[in-house]
């Protein structure tokens, strides 16, 4: 089982490899250690220099082999890599799951939602062609030149992507590779500290597939400290990149990025709930509201963190709290960090000195916050902030391009504000309940990502096409105005 | 207004003595209950919102008098400073002094006359006992702006505010530490130096002392005090083991004549380490370690979120939950002789927006 990770629930000690181009290799003496709060050890395989360089001289060939695909081979290897991803659930359960679960600090309830929703994905063939007749303006845009207006157009592979990944969501990061495998790029991504044995699980599952699918061959996954040089440069192999993450993660990877290679950036964003109690029913509110603010601990761009109440909050209280300790129930917050507790308890005290009406579970709490100019952060931990609003008029100032998404209930509150709420920059309006679970043709931070991710080659007609522009040909003497002549 | 008045120079008698670190653990209690008793008092007489706070949370002077619970006394989390809740009644003559904003946000503490002569009789009240004598002939070299220029921010306020007790030059201008004059002024001087300045910067003085001072045998009498952030450019600690030892390598002096001081804009006071190296909390200063989930205290030594109510604070409710984790050994004889509450501040809590893609708002 060398490289191979370890998943024994009850090892204290997992030894994370990394993958040069599809080949799994254990961590050496060189080994980087990362200690979690509760006193897990992760040994992970140090990236060097010399795994970029062979990245670098597999380039051509890779990219070669990749180009030869088609979205049939592409979507049968990863229905394939789905497959076996969700057939090794149960063992992941009983190893990788409680592994992930002590580095995120998420429940394993949660995780185990998440890996079941990363299989289905994969799984679903269908999903890729939809992806590319939205994102690619066509299900063949990469395998055969299409007619767009005077020119046939197909698109290819841009050639390596680099992907800073964070550690909150597993499903992001497996989303991400995927996104570049999909569009049948090579891909480099740097893991997170705090989640990166999922990304390699992955790596492992499609390995087991096909360790010589080209798809394979092109993948390569690692760690390194932000101080080690070995991130710039690998950074600068990006033909694109795509960064997830706070302020600080993103900026550092972005100055390292090669000039013309698109930087495609998720994060950080905020998002929020809007309801409207008088037109609907506070127990299914409360159930689908205490599910979002707990999933992912808040720490999600997705996860809503105020919520603007029309209608009488009287009604909500009770079937709140309750769906709130469901939820604690089901998936307990884990986490052993003294730093996202001490968060949670500074915003209790604020609200207590305010005067702001606090409601406190073990894991959640609601403020009651009359003004939302007066919170000026947000401790995150299942922590939510209500707003009363008279009218629903009232959500749109405080929206700004920092929000992505907005959660409504009902769903038809969202016709009459979503040009005023678009206009404010936000990226999203889902139904309240499904930020999670994105819906066909979906954007994602305003971005049709696919896009930056390949390159789009024309072929353009000769003069002699009129296309629907001319009714006759050149006069010969303007078609010589075109050129330089004597 | 007499009653605050008496209770005012009771304080001040305190921040008089010269035994305040040699207490017996009773007498030290007694005296420390006693000053926060008077504090609280003062601060809910003053601070109509902080009085409101209390009486939703139940808590009155004669409660404390009462059970004699320090503990029970409502804190403030230090970010309400951020938020503007810190700021000044109209009419009111403070200084707002303001924190540097690393930790995202700056707080804003307004200090009134009472505030900043009380935080200067308790630093001189500190540094005569753990700098061994306020009346040795020291030079304070100050690797930090002088008051006027360092104006409100605090820390350099700190830095500079042992000018007020000993005579003192200041090596930072414009934001621009001028190494050069700073190891000429210790190398010309034959009195003691004191030299005052954040980790980073003294590790740069020190370097360039060393290499000054090649070749000259003397022996000086120097002390260096640290204040500030253990950070430097990238994030990276400075490791204190490392850290003292250069410094004592390269000026030729003992480690325990390096000393690192403790303060924060929310809080009026500094606590200074002794010669064993352990922060020794002055008897007007409470502190405790409090769980981070709950915010109950915690035993002696255990780890959490520092809670302070210092006594010298009056321009503002000076009891603070803050951003460190750390912990109090309780009532300890430290090596050095003293006996007391020994504080460790250990880190800040880690800003939300490490942990994910959420953006914090």
């Amino acid at each position: 089982m060398a490289g191979r990770l370890a998943t024994t629930p009850s090892t204290e000690l997992v030894n994370v490899p990394k993958v040069v181009l599809g080949r799994i290799v254990a961590p050496d003496e060189d080994a980087i250690i990362i200690r979690t709060a509760d006193g897990l050890t992760l040994r992970l395989a140090r990236f060097t220099d010399g795994d970029l360089v062979a990245i670098a001289s597999a380039r051509e060939q890779t990219l070669s082999a990749l180009m030869d695909l088609d979205i049939q081979d592409t979507t049968l290897f990863l229905a394939a890599v789905g497959r076996a991803w969700l057939g090794s659930l149960e063992t992941a359960r009983t190893g990788v799951l409680e592994h992930v679960s002590r580095t995120t600090e998420l429940p394993v309830e949660m995780l185990a939602q998440d890996y079941r929703a990363i299989g289905h994905a994969l799984s679903h063939r269908a999903y890729v062609y939809d992806l590319f007749a939205v994102e690619l303006g066509d299900e063949w845009a990469m395998d055969e030149w299409r007619r767009v207006q005077a020119s046939t157009v197909r698109a290819y592979p841009r050639g390596i992507v680099v992907h800073g990944l964070v550690g909150n969501t597993p499903v992001a990061g497996i989303a991400s590779i995927a996104r570049g495998l999909i569009t049948r790029n090579m891909n480099l991504a740097k893991v997170a500290a705090r989640d990166p044995l999922s990304p390699m699980f992955f790596a492992q599952v499609c390995a087991q597939v096909d360790s010589e699918h080209p798809l394979v061959r092109g993948l390569s996954i690692g760690y390194w400290e932000h101080s080690d040089p070995v991130g710039e440069r690998a950074t600068c192999l990006g033909d694109a990149v795509c960064l997830w993450g706070g302020d600080e993660g993103i900026a550092a990877m972005r100055a390292n990025a090669r000039p013309g290679a698109p930087v495609l950036e998720f994060g950080p964003k905020r998002s929020l709930a809007v309801i409207d109690l008088d037109a609907a029913d506070p127990e299914v509110v409360a159930m689908r509201l205490a599910t979002e603010v707990s999933f992912y601990e808040q720490e999600a761009c997705v996860s809503p963190q105020r919520l603007f109440l029309k209608g009488d909050y009287e009604r909500l209280r009770d079937p709140l709290r309750r769906f709130l300790d469901i939820a604690a129930q089901c998936a307990p917050k884990v986490t052993a960090e003294p730093d996202a507790h001490a968060h949670v308890s500074f915003a209790r005290l604020e609200a207590a000195y305010r005067g702001w009406p606090l409601t406190c579970g073990r894991d959640w709490t609601i403020i009651e916050a009359p003004d939302p100019n007066d919170v000026r952060e947000h401790p995150l931990g299942r922590t939510l902030y209500i707003h009363s609003v008279g009218s629903l008029d009232e959500v749109a100032e405080h929206l700004d391009e920092t929000v992505q998404t907005v959660g409504v209930f009902p769903w038809h509150i969202a016709l009459p504000h979503r040009d005023a709420w678009a206009r404010r920059g936000i990226a999203r309006i889902v139904e309240l309940g499904l930020s999670r679970h994105p819906r066909k043709g979906f954007s994602h931070d305003g971005l049709r990502a696919l896009n930056s991710l390949v390159r789009f080659v024309s072929v353009e007609r000769p003069i002699d096409h009129y296309y629907k522009y001319l009714d006759e040909p050149y006069a010969e003497g303007a078609e010589r105005d075109l050129f330089f002549h004597d | 207004m007499i009653e605050a008045a008496r209770s005012d120079s009771k304080l001040d008698g305190v921040l008089a003595r010269d035994d305040l670190f040699w207490l017996e653990t009773a007498e030290l209690e007694d005296l420390r209950f006693a000053l926060l008793l008077d504090a609280f008092a003062r601060v809910v007489a003053r601070h109509a919102t902080y009085a409101r706070y209390c009486e939703r949370e139940g808590f009155d002077a004669e409660r404390l008098a009462a059970e004699r619970t320090l503990t029970d006394i409502p804190l403030l989390p230090s970010r309400i400073f951020k938020h503007g809740v810190g700021e000044p009644a109209e009419g009111e003559d403070v200084l707002l002094t303001t924190s540097s904003g690393t930790m995202g946000g700056v707080s804003v503490v307004p200090r009134d006359d009472a505030t900043l002569t009380r935080f200067y009789a308790g630093l001189a009240a500190v540094v005569r006992e753990l700098l061994r004598g306020e009346n040795a002939n020291a030079l304070i070299l100050n690797l930090g702006p002088s008051a006027r220029e360092a104006r409100a921010l605090w820390i350099s306020y700190v830095m500079a505010g042992a000018a007020v007790l000993h005579p003192s030059r200041s090596y930072v201008r414009d934001g621009v530490l001028d190494i050069e004059r700073a190891c000429a002024d210790l190398l010309a001087t034959s009195d003691r130096a004191v030299v005052v300045g954040p980790p980073q910067l003294l590790l740069e003085f020190a370097r360039a002392a060393s290499c000054a001072m090649a070749g000259d045998h003397r022996r000086r009498d120097v002390m260096v005090v640290s204040i500030g952030g253990w950070k430097v450019r990238g994030g990276e600690t400075i490791a204190r083991a490392a850290f003292q030892a250069e410094i004592a390598s390269s000026l030729r002096i003992s480690e325990g004549d390096i000393r690192d001081a403790f303060s924060m804009v929310e809080l009026n006071s500094v606590v200074l380490e002794c010669e064993s190296h352990r922060k020794h909390l002055p008897p007007w200063l409470h502190a405790r370690a409090r769980d981070p989930r709950t915010l109950a205290v915690l035993p002696t030594g255990e780890e959490g979120i520092l809670a302070y109510l210092d006594a010298t604070a009056a321009s503002y409710p000076g009891f603070v939950l803050s951003d460190d984790l750390g912990s109090v050994e309780h009532a300890v004889r430290c090596s050095c002789g003293r006996t007391g509450d020994l504080l460790t501040v250990t880190r800040r809590v880690k800003r939300v927006e490490a942990r994910g893609c959420a953006l914090r708002m």
